[in-house]
Formats: C-alpha cells, structure tokens, sequence
C-alpha cells in the first residue's frame, strides 16, 4: 500500500487544536509562521501555503503516528487495498472506515479498492481512543476483504416495505459491532467496556428474543464465527418465526407478523373497517397497524359525536355508519 | 488586571482593558413570551449576511428550544458548569435589588468569565475563561426542537396539569439570540491580536477581517458562543448588527436608523432595538421616553442574559412567564420575579410601549402616550385591571413621528371588491 492519504482540512484542524498543548515557544513558532502567510493576497498560492504549513508540523507533532501504526500492524488488509485515504467526519456517527472501490478511484490497472478512514480531527489527539476505534473498524474492512465471510455492500430489500430494510440493517448493525468486539477481546486484545456496552445495543435491538436475549448475546459475543448470510439470517429473522405472513388484507402492505384474527374489535369498529372495505370480514383478519387506525377513527367520531350530543359542537363529522 | 464597573453585576469586576463606553449603545429587547420559532429572523441574517462558502455552520442568528436546545449544543449549560468549577457553590447574587441604574438586580457575589480566568487558567491564555465548540456541536442549529421538559424519570407522557400557570411543568420555550454587542465584549478581551474593537459612536462589537489571524480565541472566550470560525477565509467572523441600517445609509430610511435584518423580519412582532445613551460611568443615561430604557430600567420587564458572565451583554429579555422560576433565576438573574410580575400584570404605560414592538423597521429614539378613554374594567387573578384604549407614538432621531398606534388592535373591514380573496 502507498502513503496515506490525509484530507488537507483534518490535518489543519487537528493541529490547530494540538496547538493549545504546545509549549508557548512552539505555539509561538507556529502562529508566527501561520501569520505571515495571510500577507499573500493571492488565493490559490496563499491555500498552498497554508496546507504546506499545516501538513509539516502535522508531521513534526506526529498526529498521524497512531493512526499508521495501528494500520501498518494489519498487514492482511494493507496487502488487499490499493491504498488508505483519510477524511473529515463531522460527527462521531459518520466517523467509520469504509472501501471504496477501483472502478469509483478510476484505476485501470490495480483493481484492488481503497480504505477510506472517516475521523474527527480531535480524535487525533487522544491516541488510546483513537487505536481503539481504528482496530475496531479495521476488523469491519478485515471481514469485508476476506473471501469467507462473503460481505455484499447491498442487504436485501422489499419494494413494498422500505422499513423492513431499515430494520434489518440496523439489525446487522449490531450484530456485526457484537461480533467483532467478542472477537478482539478472544484475541486478547484490551476492548475496555465494550461488552457491556454491546450487551446494552443487543437488548434494545433483540428484545423480541425475550429470556433468550442473554444467551444469545453470549453465543455472538464468545463463540459466533460471523459470515455475512449468519448475521442476515439472524439479523432477517431474529426470532425464526414464520418468515412471510403475507400482506394484510386490509392496507395490502406484507407484515411480518401473523395477522391478528381481530377478535375483540367492537361492532361499530368492524362496521367501520367494512365501510371502507366492503369485501372484508372479520375472520380475514388485519394488521395492528390497521387495528389501532380504525380504532383511533372511531373513537374520533364517538367524541365528536358525544361534544355534539352535549351541546359543544355545533356540526359533528358524519360518522360513515350508524353509531348506537 | 483593571477593574471596571458592571452595573449587571452591582460591583466592579477585573476586565483585561480599562473600561471606555461609546456616546450609545446598540441594545435590543426580546419578548420571550411572543416568540414561536418561525425562524424567519434566523434566515433573514442567514441570507444577508453567511450564505458564502466556509459560513455554511454560520448562524449569527438563531433561535433555540430551551432548555435542551442550543447553538453550538450545550453551549450555556457547558460555560455555567466550568464557571462552577471554578467557583464551586459560589455562584450566587446577594444585596438587594436598587432601585437605581446601577446593580438594580442586587449583587452578584460569584465569579465572571474573567476573573475565573486569573484562578483556573494558565497565565498564557488567562484572559477568559471559555472553551471551543467540536465540529459536531454547530452541525444541529436547532437540535431538540419543541422538546419539552417533563416529569423527571418519566418517559413519554405528559403531565395531566402540565400547563397550568403560573408555572408549567411541562416547559420549553424559545430562546432567540444574536451577538449581545456586550459593554465588556469577551471577544475582544481574548483577541491576541486586537482584531475585535467596539465602535464609540453605537457600541457596535465588530471583528476586523484585516486584522484577523484565525486563532480562534474569539470563538473560545465568547459565552454566548456568537464568535464564528471560518475555515477557507481562515479567520473569524461575527454579527456586525447590521451596521449600515443602523447608521442610516440604507436609502429606505433617508438616512433615520434602522432596525437589523433579524428584528425587521420578526412576524411574532417580539423585537425591539434601539441605541441608547451611555453616562460617562458606563451606566444608561436618564432617558425616561425611550422605550428600551422604560423596559430595562422603569418597568424592569427587560432582563439580560446570563448576566453572571460579567461581559455586561446588551440583549435584554422578557422572561416567559410559564418557565420555572429557578431556571430563569439561572438564566436572567434575581430580575425575574419582578419582571414577571410586571409583564402579567402591566401598567397602563407598560401596555402601551408593548404596543410598539415591530410597528416599524426604523429605530424608536422616544416615545409619547395621549391617554384615550376606558374600554374595559374587570378583575385577573384577584386583581383589578383597566384598560384605557391609549394611543402611543414613535419618534425617531429626528425628533420626526414615526408612526402612532392604539392599545386596542385597529379593526378593519375589507371592502366588498374582493370578497373572496385572502
């Protein structure tokens, strides 16, 4: 792998806040130098000078060492990837490593993709965070690279059901971050409080698994091998019901869920689902979404209806059936 | 260090240069009770004066959703927590309120920005005490919108008597802000390089591009956080209040003073600015008809924000009157109760100077009311309260009218031309 590749604008803000640490001399040193610099009036030649600058006392401050050692130790990754770029995350959450691929990077010639490093500038300057993070994400691209454990960038998806596909990759999400973690720390690797941290992830994500949840964070954490169709299909279907219960027959949207028999609707609510769906009877069944939205329209119309009977609504919406 | 006199705080406190006032003072008042959040001062600074490459996280005005919103995030509650730090339980008012134009609050006995500086921080940067803002604390300028504060340790569910007065316990409200053009700017304090001045003739802050070398001291040592970084100009900016309206040159106005970008485009009509005179102590003159001095200094409506600081800051507020009094102790000082007090229950000349929010973009120098007859009589909250449909008029620098209003809203009927139209 050639040189990294650093975003002019994280190695200036990086050194603009290492500068607050420096012993006044080098802060000094530094801000005279800097200061010259807006005497060029020139644009294009006063950015150059500005980016030199910043780049070469990046250097001589080594905010770039942490990040370089930890990558160069991951030698299986160096060798699958045509090079490392750095760039500027705004936010914690778009800080991440990811790989870009040749054909995007325009190369002819070597097909290999690039790992591209999203970081915030002030990370650089808490090296034990920073080693931490990075041996984490670099796990991600190891798994992404390696022929076994199959990554697709693209998780399967429903036309019909754009939150299913949320959900799952959310889904994913966590169980590839479980996965990894229990990995390191079975590698000996210092992961600090991340179990417990994962345990928490796992819990809000997995609670469909009720008294199974503790377990089955257990077998992700201390023993899974993941492949990228295990975290799917856990992740697809994390309670192993019945994949597809088909579409509702009321709103025609599929649901994951077996349809409630809509046993306990009221009179005037199944009189009010046949109003707008005339073919539709009870043992047919309907979604919860479909359940709470009839009741909810219903009770809007027996209040009005009540407020209009006690004198305090001057017109009441015309309920579509006759109400008792 | 030198001392200067804070008439906020009712004491002299230590500021890094010797205190020099300008003849007046660019100062504004904010009803907090009136504001909605309709964001149109926010874009109306955002499209005038930060819509080039670099300013994209720039708002000099914004209006956020207190308590949990704020622009950079925290930024309030980060600067009160290293202030107590520095000063632990010491952070508190004593005295009595005066009734005069100095220390009308009481005293504050804590320690401001700048003599927290001279305890806690190393003598190299020990001008103000401060902190700078991470990239994603701009990235939100109206995070926790509309979030309201509810009963501690309950999720999702409201309060049933949540809104009842006179203090709510389900709360938020907006807080609108822009660069407070303080009288002791904390900006300027921090400046290595004295880029940051306050012009004598309106107190107006501004921040020289010429000057400036990016170090970003600025936007460390400003409270409110109103000091911005611009990365591909590398230097930093601020709200310059929009001087040329305020001097007149806008052709609008045929040289009378006019009001910012931000208070002319207020549709909640909760803005008022003005210039008020300074004494040569630094206190507000005696200025009886202006209406900014009646609010701040008569009626004691008005209140500053976070006065604690001790930058002396010349946005002064109508604390909203649902918000739990401690909170608003901590964020406008012992005023509240008082001001409070007086907003829901106002004089007949407080009724009439509320009138004139927002009836015109030029800046109100006076005021005058002729007294019209009683309209109503009745009682609010065990009080006796008449109203008098009194008429009140704006004067500007001139001494020229500027416009005249009623207490009463003026009813008015659309003719029969367009019956149909909105």
């Amino acid at each position: 792998m050639s040189e990294i590749v650093w975003a002019p604008d994280v190695v200036e803000e990086s050194v603009l806040l290492a500068e607050r640490r420096l012993p006044p001399a080098d802060a000094r040193a530094f801000r005279r130098q800097r200061d010259r610099i807006y005497r060029e009036l020139e644009p294009d030649r006063r950015e150059v000078r500005f980016q030199t600058l910043h780049l070469e006392w990046f250097r001589r401050l080594r905010l770039a060492a942490i990040l370089e050692q930890t990558i160069e130790a991951h030698g299986a990754v160096l060798q699958r990837v045509r090079g490392c770029a750095v760039a500027r995350a705004r936010s914690n959450r778009e800080a991440g490593a990811d790989l870009v691929d040749a054909s995007q990077a325009g190369s002819d010639t070597d097909r290999r993709p690039m790992l591209l490093l999203q970081v915030m500038p002030a990370a650089l300057l808490d090296p034990a965070a920073l080693a931490g993070w990075l041996q984490h994400e670099l796990m991600h691209v190891s798994d992404m690279l390696d022929p076994a454990f199959g990554y697709q960038r693209t998780l399967p998806s429903s036309p019909d059901d754009p939150v299913a596909g949320n959900i799952v990759r959310d889904r994913y999400r966590v169980l590839w971050d479980v996965s990894i973690d229990g990995r390191l720390a079975r590698a000996g690797r210092d992961i600090g409080a991340k179990r417990a941290v994962r345990a928490f992830e796992f819990a809000a994500t997995f609670r469909m698994l009720g008294d199974r949840l503790p377990e089955v964070f257990d077998d992700w954490f201390d023993r899974v091998q993941p492949t990228h169709g295990r975290i799917l299909a856990v992740a697809g279907n994390p309670g192993g019901r019945p994949v597809d219960a088909g579409r509702c027959p009321v709103c025609r949207l599929p649901t994951g869920a077996p349809f409630d028999s809509a046993a306990g609707l009221t009179a005037p609510v199944e009189a009010l689902v046949r109003a707008n769906h005339p073919g539709w009877r009870a043992e047919h069944g309907l979604c919860l979404q479909c359940r709470d939205l009839y009741e909810a329209r219903h009770a809007d119309f027996a209040r009005a209806r009540g407020l209009h009977d006690a004198g305090r609504l001057e017109v009441a919406a015309p309920h579509p059936i006759p109400i008792e | 260090m030198p001392t200067v006199r804070n008439w906020q705080l009712g004491r002299e406190m230590s500021y890094p240069y010797d205190a020099r006032f300008p003849s007046r003072q660019f100062a504004f008042v904010f009803n907090i009770n009136r504001c909605i959040a309709c964001q149109s001062c926010t874009m109306a600074c955002k499209s005038t004066w930060t819509f080039n490459k670099g300013q994209e996280h720039m708002w000099w005005a914004n209006v956020e959703t207190k308590p949990y919103g704020g622009y950079p995030q925290w930024w309030d509650a980060r600067i009160l927590a290293r202030l107590e730090e520095a000063n632990p339980a010491g952070q508190v008012w004593g005295g009595a309120p005066a009734d005069a134009r100095f220390g009308p609050y009481g005293v504050f006995e804590g320690t401001t920005i700048f003599e927290a500086a001279a305890t806690t921080l190393t003598p190299d940067s020990a001008r103000v005490l401060g902190y700078l803002p991470a990239d994603d604390e701009w990235n939100a300028p109206n995070i926790y919108e509309d979030n309201p504060v509810g009963k501690r340790g309950v999720r999702n569910q409201l309060d049933p008597t949540g809104e009842q007065l006179p203090e709510h316990k389900t709360w938020f409200f907006y807080l609108a802000r822009i660069c407070n053009h303080c009288s002791y700017p904390a900006c300027l304090a921090a400046c290595p390089r004295k880029a940051i001045y306050k012009r004598p003739e309106d107190g107006i802050v501004l921040l020289d591009q010429a000057e400036c070398r990016g170090y970003r001291k600025c936007v460390e040592a400003c409270p409110y956080k109103k000091s911005m970084y611009r990365g591909n100009t590398r230097t930093s900016e601020k709200c310059i209040a929009c001087f040329p309206r305020v001097e007149g040159t806008d052709p609008e106005t045929g040289g009378e003073p006019m009001e910012t970008r931000c208070m002319a485009a207020c549709i909640g009509q909760i803005r008022m600015q003005g210039l008020v005179q300074i004494a040569a102590d630094g206190t507000w003159a005696e200025d009886r008809q202006n209406p900014l001095y009646y609010l701040v200094h008569v009626a004691k409506v008005a209140l500053p924000l976070y006065p604690q600081f001790g930058t002396q800051p010349n946005g002064y507020y109508i604390p909203p009157r649902w918000v739990p009094r401690p909170y608003l102790r901590q964020m406008f000082g012992p005023g509240v109760d008082q001001a409070i007090d007086s907003y829901v229950n106002p004089s007949r000349e407080l009724l009439a100077v509320l009138q004139l929010f927002r009836r015109s973009n030029r800046i109100i120098d006076r005021y005058e009311i002729q007294e019209g007859p009683k309209v109503y009589e009745g009682s609010l909250r065990g009080r006796k309260v008449e109203l008098f449909n009194d008429t009140v008029i704006a004067f500007g620098r001139s001494g020229r009218e500027i416009f005249r209003t009623t207490i009463e809203e003026p009813i008015h009927v659309r003719t029969n031309a367009h019956a149909n139209s909105i």
